[in-house]
């Protein structure tokens, strides 16, 4: 634990500190505006925090991901908008509360749960990296590539919609990760002549562009117009029934959303959506669910909190992003030099605790520093999207301009934000697109480098038994649904899913 | 319809793929190319793709033939244009930018971003708060932020 004190005091510093502050301060901003969420802020902000050391970047944006969750819940309940998937669950029952006048509630419970809830999460990681490590450190190329596929097939059978649209979305991502040289043999592809696709596409752009600028170009389409709760002043705690009520939902989530964020392609979204679903299921009076219970706010929004934070353990320990969010954390690491995987806490002590430490600091930050400000943040959201558009736009170009010194990266930004648009109007959901972009490099280079381990025989799957026993764990999940009574589960599942 | 529609795209896709990258070897089954991942996904893209557009069809004649209700909504052509034209204009900023340089570009980008989306009796007020928006934006980002952006070749940068 003395790895855990020694973050603690990195992060305390008055540089470090300062940094957590502004990037939980600016990321609930962005989280607030509508449609925007941790994955937009992360990929927009990203570009600025280049500049700063690198432990005082990451902690930057780990204050960036909290403010943002946190500013997604809050229009989540007063606008009824999700700022990203993981507030969906939120929109339900916090908007009804928000209609009968305990709006105030409904923020304050949603902050006093994701609180605990991270605070449990990091006790979480600190206790199950080390070991995790340990196990980690005698992966193999084999290995990695059954987790990745693994990973895959998770994300398959779990996603929304159709699956064929889902594996389209999955191909569409590996595709686009082949873009730039091939490593292993040197030769270009899609490059099209164009010097800056050498490298290949970055996932800020990508994300930025379908997460960010897609959102704009959709709220562009619409126009809507957006009714913002009054949020009585004061009103900002819960009485103590609605504390008793919510103790259970929150704990429960806190942990159960813990151990989903850890499994390949889980995260702070599944977690939300089963905890709701396990709350309704376990509630005393379910019908009050969809009307204003504060149990369906409580326990969904710890576990997105705590889901996030068990999602972060594949990523430091192993270097494996199991949803967008880590994916773009994965790039942002890569950018500022580090490798995360087992080796990477080994030689960079400093960096994985101030991680851990830097989840909790921006937690009670974000507790402390933005319940005042609620009234602040609810006039951001009364200005008009007509006005609001033309900031982020620049913002983004600017962000994107930043990262890669050139304009060709402002042309792909415009493209992806056009790809973005596309895919929401035909129903297609880009998350998958983007952990199959991130994992695709990766997972190709681990499977080629196991068959030039095995000298080109396939018999590597068979000989190593950790990567067999994981892909046969991914054969089993690959082949659950056309059981029936688990398809019937899985389609319940999956219609929690598309709420 | 949406399926169609969406189908189709990814049916051109895969299949604009696969030619294009249609140089890249295949390898062997020990030793795989560069070309096994990208012409894989293509194709897989291009299968489905056809899938679901094939499903797509069938189920709009369905629909036809039951006179079910139509699951779409129209084609806001309006709301198009708009978004047509702010990508029209973000493209004119990134090919004026490097000539005249990002203050400028960007003044001009605000100004008529707020000017198009503003009601004719507040455009003075519109086009106020764009040039506000961005010496600010100017402020933050090349003053304190120090991110190095284009000052434009005609001033002689």
């Amino acid at each position: 634990m003395e790895g855990l004190l020694g973050g603690f005091v990195t992060v305390l510093q008055p540089y470090n500190f300062f940094f957590c502050f502004v990037g939980a301060l600016v990321g609930t901003l962005i989280g607030v505006l509508p449609g925007l969420g941790p994955t937009a802020a992360i990929a927009m902000l990203l570009p600025l925090t280049v500049g700063l050391d690198p432990v005082a970047a990451i902690i930057t944006i780990a204050g960036i991901y909290y403010g943002a969750s946190y500013g997604g819940s809050t229009t989540a309940i007063l606008v009824n908008i999700p700022g990203e998937a993981q507030s969906v669950v939120t929109c339900i029952d916090g908007y009804r509360m928000a209609e009968n006048g305990r709006a105030g509630a409904a923020i304050g419970i949603a902050a006093i749960g994701s609180f605990v809830a991270g605070t449990i999460g990091a006790l979480g990681i600190g206790l199950l990296s080390l070991p995790l490590i340990d196990i980690a450190i005698r992966f193999g190329p084999p290995e990695y590539f059954a987790l990745m596929l693994l990973g895959f097939v998770v994300l398959l059978v779990l996603a929304k919609g159709s699956p064929v649209k889902s594996l389209i979305m999955i191909a569409s991502g590996l595709l686009l990760s082949t873009i730039g040289q091939d490593t292993v043999t040197g030769s270009s592809r899609y490059t099209f002549d164009i010097p800056s696709l050498i490298d290949g596409i970055g996932i800020v752009v990508i994300a930025m562009g379908v997460f960010g600028f897609g959102e704009v170009l959709f709220n562009l389409e619409q126009r809507h117009q957006r009714s913002v709760q009054a949020v009585p002043v004061g009103g900002l705690l819960p009485t103590r029934l609605e504390l008793r009520r919510s103790t259970g939902p929150i704990v429960r989530g806190s942990i159960l959303g813990f151990l989903i964020g850890l499994l390949p392609g889980g995260g702070a979204t599944l977690a939300s959506f089963v905890s709701y679903a396990l709350e309704k299921r376990l509630a005393q009076d379910p019908s009050r669910f969809g009307k204003g219970a504060i149990e369906g706010v409580a326990g969904p929004e710890a576990a997105n909190n705590a889901g996030a934070a068990g999602s972060f353990i594949p990523l430091l320990a192993l270097g494996l992003p199991g949803n967008p969010v880590t994916a773009i954390l994965l790039g942002a690491l890569i950018l500022y030099g580090f490798a995360p995987g087992p080796l990477m806490i080994q030689q960079n002590p400093q960096l994985f605790w101030s991680i851990v430490a830097s989840m909790y600091v921006g937690n009670v930050m974000l507790l402390v520093l933005n319940l005042p400000l609620v009234g602040v943040w609810v006039r951001l959201l009364r200005v008009p999207y007509r006005i609001l558009y033309a900031p982020l736009i620049l913002f983004m170009i600017v962000g994107t301009y930043s990262v890669s010194n050139g304009v060709f990266d402002i042309w792909l930004l415009l493209a992806f934000g056009l790809v973005g648009f596309v895919l929401y109007k035909l129903e297609f959901d880009p998350a998958p697109m983007i952990l199959a972009f991130v994992l695709g490099n990766p997972l190709e280079l681990n499977f080629r480098q196991s068959l030039m381990m095995s000298r080109g025989s396939w018999d590597f799957l068979l000989e190593r038994p950790v990567a067999s026993a994981i892909l046969l764990v991914a054969l089993g999940v690959a082949l659950l649904p056309a059981l029936g009574p688990i398809r019937r589960r899985l389609s319940q599942a999956r219609l929690v899913n598309e709420l | 319809m949406r399926d169609v529609l969406g189908g189709a795209l990814f049916l051109a896709v895969g299949g604009f793929a696969l030619f294009a990258g249609s140089d890249l070897s295949l390898g062997s089954l020990d030793v795989p190319g560069p070309g096994w991942l990208p012409l894989g996904a293509a194709a897989l893209i291009a299968a489905l793709g056809a899938v679901l557009m094939i499903r797509g069809l069938a189920s709009l004649r369905a629909a036809r033939t039951t006179k079910q209700a139509r699951e779409t909504s129209p084609v806001d052509v309006r709301a198009l244009g708009r978004i047509g034209v702010v990508v029209a204009l973000i493209s004119g900023f990134i090919v004026i930018m490097p000539i005249v340089g990002y203050l400028a570009a960007s003044v001009c980008l605000m100004v008529i971003l707020m000017l198009i989306a503003s009601p004719p009796e507040a455009r003075v007020r519109a086009a106020a708060i764009g040039l506000i928006i961005a010496l600010v934006a100017y402020g933050l980002f090349v003053v304190a932020l120090q991110v190095p952006l284009p000052q434009g070749t005609l001033w002689g940068a």
